[in-house]
């Protein structure tokens, strides 16, 4: 689809905020027709420990560099067996009934072609899809929204479900950061501060120069996109079959499943999830990162459940700035990698197959003799979900000095 | 809108008509000063420079002779921990546990150890919020970010008091050298950056003498084995080298290669804390620890110290401080700071060649920066985007607040993402726009405004003063009184007519308000303007 015929469409079904008016049950129903693909990005802060989430439970170099950190492979508590080669995290077992339907694609051995082992860095690189790049400072995901669409304020195209926006979002397209829930319930302030920025008027002519208009600007947008988002989340989104767990990525997961039913023509949601930085005490079973992994699985399951027949058009997506060395280190834990994995759910993805290809645990089969190796540019992964899921024709130039390729089998 | 205001706009668009730049007016040029190097300009801040005269004020900030508030000085003293050594910190504050604990010991344990880091925190509210030194908490807070530590890294938590007040606080008004140096041997940083753990590998010996020590415990060659694969992993750890070069002197990428970031870890090996008993939590050089040999640094041979091997590490301090790298991109962030968020490259040209004259003194070049002809620029004025910390202290001190504890502040500041000492990245908190004004965020800035306002941050209370002699007007004119007291820049005329709209029909509906009621709703809203949110 052309992106002149997206907006078309976005008009036709009357996604602006004209719609807003309509009672929602309305909505819903043109929604059922016109569903429009939506990326949920789950970035994982602090570089996740790739080997002991999709585990090669074949290969004894694995056990060998891990003594006190390897999932065993067979008994009580052992990995989730994939196929005959890979497992995953047993914390991970809510996402096993996605696997075996088809809906989970892990790619392994992804990452950045750049050595840096500094994680802003690397999360900076990989958020603005430019290695080694410091001049590009647009998110990649802000220059898909904004070279597909034009209509800046029209539609909730996208949000970060967090204070500030992800790299990834930031940029000239305005993208709203939805904040804590003590300030959406403040209504009446919402209203008031709205008011003064102009909420529902045109932008004007401003008196302080750039600078100042930028913030009326983003002030305005708040107000609007803000006051839209909640409309959503207080309509009641019938019955919900999904269990989610009571943490806080759970409630940020259901209310992007409430935007995405409403047909609100969402596109792109981002979380951030903080603390995978385990260099001391990671954990197998118990522990930092099997709690993070069993929060994860636990809410994403739930957030799949919960998003029914718009599972199909709607792609999740972890992701890290780096693996973790394959040794573990001497404090139960694993230092800065390079090479890392990342979950690809939902939308149109081949699941039930463990794409990418591995590169071994041999000495020289790591990266400096250390880290998973990158047999995957995430950039590729990048361009595929952008082709594929949004069917969007990425621009020669949009990331700046490399040519993507696809990524071999990853969508049906 | 005041007589005062209406010239400014009409001069603005007559200026823009002939295309050229305005000036700034003798009462603009105060409030930018003021803007820039303090929190928050308050009327009676603005009488007192225009009196004084903006760089006869300046000096005085930095010749350190402004006398403290008495209030601040109350309330920093019931901040125990304030003046504490690592050292007493740890004595004072880290209790053993006993080993059947109940869960209560174990709950005022922990809040005994977390009172340092919660007295540190509060400090620099408070210091931001009254102190009289305010050139000097602009200053803390420009190095406080520089050159950042985070206590929720081990035990930073108990050396960050010393590192606010040694480190950062007593060099801010000195030279940028040994500002560099007291962080480099800081216990805080040191711990931050890894340092202390960085060191040469073993030697085959030393490892031989792990694995027999360790199959004698265990009576284990497995055992034995494992001792020695885990020990033989330690070594270089260059996560302090790499961020002293990129971003404590010379800027990521500037001057030095991978090489050079590799031999200025080995140079720093052995730079650690000493755990000693008797001498423990203060910076020791570990002979142990060191990397022994030359050391090549930005082409210059470190010849090897065998006497005294510190003097290596030291050799690369002098050097960073005496670089031209080091100058212009500190001189980068300070015009970056405190003129624009696009600093032009002449003038930063021209704040380092003051900064390589004067050796990097910092109060030479703070002067060289309001001296510039391109500060007092009229498109500087009010261009820079407040981050958090700005945006909240700079209410406060609008409102004269009273603060009986910080909790309420700390919750609303991490609410922004600015959670003070907490900062993720050892890059320190961002002070462009760039980073802080995300669609979404304004809700946050204005529920803090209204909540201030309405009494509800825990904790702070807006003294009724502010409201002072309101009744003596009609209500339609209080806005322009709160104005005047809370910006003194004044607002645009678009947010005014907007305002104005607002008030004339909640006095329709409200004929007559109170000033207990309608004020502070008032207040409120110019907190949280568009104008407000800029300095």
């Amino acid at each position: 689809m052309t992106t002149a015929s997206r907006r078309t469409i976005l008009k036709a079904t009357g996604a602006g905020i004209a719609s807003l008016a309509l009672p929602f049950p309305v909505t819903q129903a043109f929604a059922g027709e016109t569903k429009k693909p939506t990326l949920v990005i789950l970035y994982l802060r602090g570089g996740m420990d790739a080997l002991n989430v999709v585990v090669p439970y074949k290969d004894q170099r694995y056990y060998d560099l891990r003594p006190t950190l390897a999932i065993p492979a067979e008994g009580d508590k052992s990995i989730i067996k994939l196929d005959s080669k890979f497992g995953i995290h047993p914390s991970l077992g809510a996402l096993k009934p996605f696997w075996d339907a088809g809906k989970l694609a892990p790619v392994i051995n992804v990452g950045s072609p750049h050595a840096t082992r500094s994680h802003f860095d690397a999360q900076d690189f990989m958020e603005y899809a430019a290695p080694g790049l410091r001049t590009v400072r647009d998110g990649w995901l802000n220059r898909y929204l904004a070279i597909s669409g034009s209509d800046n304020a029209a539609t909730l195209r996208a949000l970060a479900m967090q204070g500030l926006l992800p790299r990834s979002l930031r940029g000239k397209y305005s993208v709203l950061a939805v904040p804590e829930a003590n300030v959406l319930r403040d209504e009446k302030m919402l209203k008031m501060f709205g008011e003064l920025y102009g909420d529902g008027k045109m932008g004007g002519e401003g008196e302080m120069g750039q600078r100042e208009d930028g913030v009326v600007e983003a002030g305005r947008f708040t107000a609007e996109t803000l006051q839209r988002f909640k409309k959503i989340i207080a309509t009641p989104g019938g019955r919900i079959d999904a269990k989610y767990p009571k943490s806080r990525l759970a409630t940020k997961l259901r209310a992007i499943a409430q935007v995405i039913r409403s047909g609100e023509g969402l596109e792109v949601a981002a979380i951030d999830i903080n603390g995978w930085d385990t260099h001391a005490n990671q954990g197998k079973f118990d522990g930092a990162m099997p709690r993070l992994l069993q929060d994860v699985g636990d809410s994403v399951a739930a957030f799949m459940t919960h998003l029914g027949s718009h599972l199909d058009n709607t792609l999740i997506v972890t992701m890290t700035e780096f693996g973790r060395t394959c040794k573990e280190n001497g404090n139960y834990g694993t230092d800065h990698g390079h090479g890392g994995c990342m979950f690809l759910m939902g939308g149109g993805v081949k699941g039930g197959k463990v794409h990418g290809k591995w590169a071994g645990l041999g000495e020289r089969e790591m990266y400096q003799g250390r880290d998973l190796k990158v047999t995957t540019d995430f950039r590729d992964v990048f361009g595929e979900i952008l082709y594929r899921h949004f069917r969007f024709k990425v621009p020669k130039g949009f990331f700046p000095g490399y040519r993507h390729s696809s990524v071999r089998g990853l969508w049906t | 809108m005041s007589p005062r205001h209406m010239t400014a706009i009409v001069l603005m668009f007559a200026c823009a008509a002939f295309g050229q730049e305005r000036t700034l007016t003798e009462d603009e040029r105060v409030l930018h000063f003021l803007n820039r190097f303090t929190l928050g300009a308050t009327p009676e801040l603005a009488r007192e420079v225009k009196a004084t005269g903006i760089r006869a004020w300046l000096d005085l900030q930095l010749d350190g002779k402004v006398e403290e508030s008495r209030y601040l000085i109350k309330q920093l003293a019931e901040l125990k921990s304030l003046g504490l050594t690592s050292r007493q910190v740890m004595e004072q504050y880290i209790l053993p546990l006993p080993k059947d604990a109940t869960p209560k010991q174990r709950r005022e344990r922990n809040q005994r150890r977390n009172l340092p880091r919660r007295e540190l925190r509060d400090s620099v509210v408070l210091c931001g919020v009254y102190g009289t030194n305010q050139v000097r908490e602009v200053a803390a807070d420009f190095f406080r970010n520089h050159f950042t530590v985070a206590v929720d890294k081990g035990r930073v938590r108990e050396y960050a008091t010393e590192y606010e007040r040694e480190v950062v606080r007593a060099h801010v008004f000195g030279n940028f050298g040994d500002m560099l140096h007291a962080s480099a041997t800081s216990p805080a940083m040191l711990v931050y950056l890894d340092n202390v753990v960085s060191r040469r590998p073993p030697t085959k010996a030393e490892l031989k003498k792990i694995e027999m020590r360790v199959r004698l415990a265990t009576k284990s060659k497995d055992a034995g084995q494992e001792a020695v694969d885990i020990a033989s992993q330690r070594g270089l750890n260059e996560n302090y080298a790499r961020e002293i070069l990129e971003l404590h002197t010379l800027g990521v990428d500037n001057y030095y290669t991978q090489r050079d970031v590799e031999n200025v870890a080995m140079a720093l090996t052995g730079w650690t804390v000493s755990n000693d008993k008797e001498e423990g939590h203060v910076f020791r050089f570990n002979p142990a620890m060191h990397y022994d040999g030359e050391k090549v640094f930005l082409n210059r041979r470190i010849a090897r110290n065998k006497k005294n091997p510190v003097a290596e590490g030291e050799k690369i301090l002098a050097i960073l401080t005496r670089h031209k790298g080091t100058a212009h991109y500190l001189s980068f962030k300070l015009c970056r700071y405190f003129v624009r968020d696009d600093p032009s490259p002449e003038m930063v040209e021209r704040i380092a060649a003051v900064w390589l004259k004067s050796k990097g003194d910092l109060p030479t070049v703070y002067r060289a920066i309001v001296d510039d002809p391109e500060f007092f620029e009229a498109r500087n004025y009010r261009s820079k985007f407040k981050r958090p910390y700005e945006f909240v202290v700079s209410a406060l001190r609008a409102t004269r607040a009273e603060i009986k504890h910080v909790n309420g502040i700390h919750r609303a500041l991490t609410a922004m993402s600015e959670n003070l000492y907490y900062c993720k990245d050892p890059t320190g908190y961002y002070d462009q726009a760039e980073a802080w004004q995300d669609p979404g965020a304004f809700a946050v800035r204005w529920k803090f405004a209204n909540d201030l306002v309405q009494g509800r941050i825990p904790g702070v209370t807006v003294p009724g003063a502010l409201y002072d002699g309101l009744r003596h007007w009609r209500a339609d004119r209080w806005k322009e009184q709160l104005v005047r007291r809370l910006v003194p820049s004044g607002l645009t005329p678009r947010t005014e007519t907007i305002l104005d709209e607002m008030i004339a029909r909640y006095l329709k509906k409200n004929p007559d308000p109170g000033v207990a009621k309608l004020a502070p709703l008032i207040a409120g809203l110019i907190l949280g303007s568009p104008e407000f949110q800029q300095q």
